[in-house]
């Protein structure tokens, strides 16, 4: 059941800005929305529900994933509540509660904590890397101190922590989402939806469609500044960096050669990593749409970090035709992996978690279409 | 009584005076000032920037919430302005400066364009607009017809006299030949005047939102958006058609759509305020075209229904009960289909869910701005404003005519929106302010 909870509207507050009292409840932003429509009502709905403090139907909602935050609602609003900006302050609202830590809540919350917490995080995951190389002076130092048995359990106990957190995340958004929209997974359904799921993942067709649309400011735009072509190269790039890093450990064999494929499936992939991430910080600097102008230390750190992976991906890719082995090398290493690891650790915790839950949401979304 | 003409001749010379009151703007607001003031025995002069004096409420079709013929309750109103002994009319004139003077008066420069017409020597018979070669859009029909380049601007302008567009004009000079009264003269020049008052009001009105801003609802773009204005001259008595017909293909529309708070109450046009007029003249229209067009639907979409003033929301229920559609909803966007209906984007309230609606004809209710042109016109002294540019009163509610500057009072929508009924009243305190100020002033 729900009940209402006049709390809600300020704990809101603290996942990102909306001011509910300057909302006058016209409808605009949800019928300026091209991705709206019969099977989807937002954000009007959602301010209503924020209002009233129904918790429940907000984390129960698979429609605030399906907003791609392209602005035209906050552009459009008659009152300049920005609604697009309540829609991200949801999706942040939703995933602290679907992880059971309270981890994410904190990092969205506080910019500080968000930012002390990531800091601390790569200190200790430099130990921890350290401990893969216990014989040179810095490890010896430091296993002084620290039994380096404890550094390594530790590591991996926060590794294996992440990754069940990240589970019942996910597990958790799936029973949310259940409970309103009653779906009955059959096999056949699950796999068409899936194979939908995975083309709308690659094709960024609704995306697509946010920035296309006659009103937005992108309509008239080159295709390689659009947002959605922005977030697909950051998307593509990791994904190919990914596997370019784990074939290149299946194989064993750092590909020296650069006609290599998996060596020139990482450099591409980093091209287009570097590109996306670099354009959408000038974007957000720059604040060229209310949809890029409000950002949350949590959204700087995912997107700096992407790109000093990137770069130091780079750096070691040059690195490896001079001197491998100085330590300026060996520390662009250490940064290197330790930026990796932090996106990988925090996954579940960070704006990527996005990258499962949003699936998940078009999931439903599908297959609700689906059945009808 | 002897002390004062004493006092008059020590401190102010009454010789100087043109005019006792300046009132700016020849609408219902100054018409009705002016005639109050000239009625207790002052000079007045009405310096109005347009053709004809009357304003907009002389263009209008009928009035809210009686159903009144506008241009007949105005009609009387102008004349008995223009024929009242006390009144001068400059039209087609502009005020320029305003100063104070060391005696407290004003000094004023007013511009007086030339209509290229001896004003004493026409006689408004329009021969000249037969013969005249030139077809221009009629801004005094809100260009839905032509007009000619020298023109009266519509049988019930006050003053009737001809005026030439200059800048159309192709100085063929059949008109020149044509004139029984030889009235038409192209060397006539603008000329500036300098006058002595000791009063001024304002009664500069309002602008209309320009919908062209909100390029979402298409208009200019899509020839069956129209705007609430056009549709008030396609309703009055001296019509540009003999019917309502939609622009694109003079089709008699049988579905149409009014979208309220255009350019109102949206802070991304910059104007967050009221417009106080839009519901109830969307409503008046509503009722006006079920007896013009019998078989139509009218459906409003609409935010709030703001009909708070004397007989207002009997109005409102008046045109329930007629049949008008009220649907509570913001609308998005418009989008033309080839037969040139249009199709409405909106959130239906009573579902949540985003409707599509199709309509022949949609009209723009659209917003009053403020029109702030006349503050630069003060030399010395600042004319006061208020955040939405409207003229600021120093004292709303005890004081509503008194602006910033002593001796310059304002009426009607130069303070902000107002229906009718209020500006008229808001007139009559302004002229009695002026009166008070005048009398003190003695």
């Amino acid at each position: 059941m729900n009940s209402i909870n006049p709390k809600l509207a300020c704990d809101l507050k603290k996942f990102g800005t909306f001011d509910f009292s300057s909302c006058y409840n016209c409808g605009q932003c949800t019928a300026v929305c091209s991705i709206t429509g019969p099977d989807a009502s937002f954000p009007r709905m959602f301010i209503r529900y924020g209002m009233l403090g129904l918790t429940e139907e907000i984390i129960s909602s698979k429609d605030i994933w399906l907003c791609y935050a392209c602005g035209d609602c906050s552009e459009t609003c008659p009152r300049q509540a920005s609604p697009g900006d309540l829609m991200a302050a949801l999706r942040r609202f939703s995933m602290a509660k679907y992880e059971p830590t309270g981890l994410s809540a904190m990092i969205y919350k506080s910019n500080w904590f968000s930012l002390v917490f990531t800091l601390a995080l790569a200190v200790f995951l430099g130990f921890f890397l350290l401990t893969i190389k216990p014989d040179i002076p810095v490890s010896r130092w430091l296993f002084n101190f620290v039994p380096f048995q404890i550094i390594h359990d530790l590591g991996m106990i926060a590794f294996i922590f992440m990754g069940i957190t990240a589970f019942t995340g996910l597990i958790n958004m799936y029973r949310k989402i259940n409970r309103k929209e009653k779906i009955k997974l059959r096999l056949k359904n699950t796999l068409l939806t899936v194979k939908q799921v995975i083309a709308e993942v690659f094709s960024m067709k609704r995306y697509r469609s946010c920035d296309d649309d006659k009103f937005s400011y992108w309509q008239s735009k080159n295709l390689l500044v659009k947002p959605w072509f922005l977030h697909f190269s950051i998307m593509l790039g990791f994904l190919g960096l990914l596997t370019a890093t784990v074939l290149d450990f299946i194989l064993k064999d750092p590909a020296l050669k650069t006609w290599w494929p998996s060596r020139i499936l990482g450099t591409v992939s980093g091209l287009f990593l570097i590109y996306g991430t670099i354009i959408t910080l000038i974007y957000r600097i720059g604040k060229v749409t209310p949809a890029y102008s409000q950002t949350r230390m949590a959204d700087w750190l995912f997107l700096i970090f992407l790109l000093l992976a990137g770069i130091t991906g780079f750096w070691l890719e040059l690195a490896v035709f001079t001197d491998a082995a100085s330590t300026l090398n060996n520390l662009v290493l250490l940064v290197h992996t330790v930026l990796s690891m932090e996106l990988v650790v925090l996954f579940a915790f960070s704006k990527f978690g996005h990258a499962f839950y949003r699936p998940l949401a078009l999931f439903f979304h599908f297959y609700k279409n689906l059945e009808k | 009584m002897k002390k004062i003409v004493e006092q008059n001749q020590a401190g102010m010379d009454e010789s100087l005076i043109d005019y006792d009151v300046l009132v700016i703007g020849g609408g219902i607001a100054g018409d009705e000032a002016a005639l109050k003031l000239a009625d207790v025995g002052y000079k007045i002069l009405i310096v109005e920037k347009d053709l004809s004096i009357g304003g907009r409420m002389i263009l209008l079709s009928k009035v809210f919430p009686t159903l009144d013929c506008s241009a007949c309750i105005t009609t009387p109103k102008v004349s008995e302005t223009a024929r009242h002994r006390n009144i001068s009319i400059f039209t087609k004139t502009e005020v320029k400066s305003i100063t104070r003077r060391q005696d407290n008066f004003f000094d004023i420069t007013i511009l007086k364009r030339t209509r290229y017409v001896l004003e004493t020597l026409c006689t408004g018979c329009k021969e000249c607009e037969d013969v005249c070669p030139i077809l221009i859009p009629d801004e005094y029909q809100y260009n839905q017809v032509a007009r000619k380049a020298v023109f009266i601007p519509f049988s019930i302008a006050q003053p009737r006299i001809a005026n030439i567009d200059i800048d159309n004009c192709i100085l063929c000079g059949l008109c020149e030949k044509k004139c029984p009264s030889d009235a038409i003269d192209f060397t006539l020049v603008d000329t500036y005047e300098h006058l002595v008052v000791k009063s001024v009001v304002l009664a500069t009105g309002f602008r209309l939102f320009n919908p062209t801003v909100l390029s979402r609802y298409g208009y200019g773009r899509y020839k069956n958006v129209m705007t609430a204005m056009e549709m008030e001259r396609q309703l009055a008595p001296t019509r540009p058609y003999n019917s309502v017909l939609r622009p694109k293909d003079g089709k008699m529309p049988d579905n149409i759509a009014y979208l309220l708070c255009v350019g109102s109450r949206d802070q991304t046009v910059g104007n967050p305020i009221c417009s106080q007029i839009c519901c109830m003249y969307s409503t008046k229209q509503a009722q006006l075209l079920l007896g013009a067009l019998p078989m139509a639907d009218v459906t409003v979409y609409y935010l709030h229904v703001r009909a708070f003033g004397k007989g207002f929301c009997e109005f409102y229920n008046q045109a329930l009960s007629m049949g008008v559609n009220y649907i509570k909803a913001k609308v998005a966007s418009v989008r033309e289909k080839e037969n040139g209906n249009l199709i409405l984007r909106y959130e239906d309230f009573s579902t949540g869910q985003v409707e599509e609606q199709e309509h022949d004809l949609v009209v723009l209710a659209t917003g009053i701005l403020a029109n702030a042109e006349i503050e630069s016109v003060f030399k010395g002294e600042k004319l006061e404003l208020d955040p939405y540019e409207f003229v600021r009163q120093k004292d709303m509610l005890t004081n509503p005519a008194i602006t910033s500057i002593s001796g310059v009072f304002a009426a009607g929508t130069v303070t902000g929106p107002m229906d009718i009924p209020d500006t008229i009243l808001s007139a009559g305190a302004a002229a009695a302010e002026a009166t008070a100020y005048l009398k003190k002033l003695s």
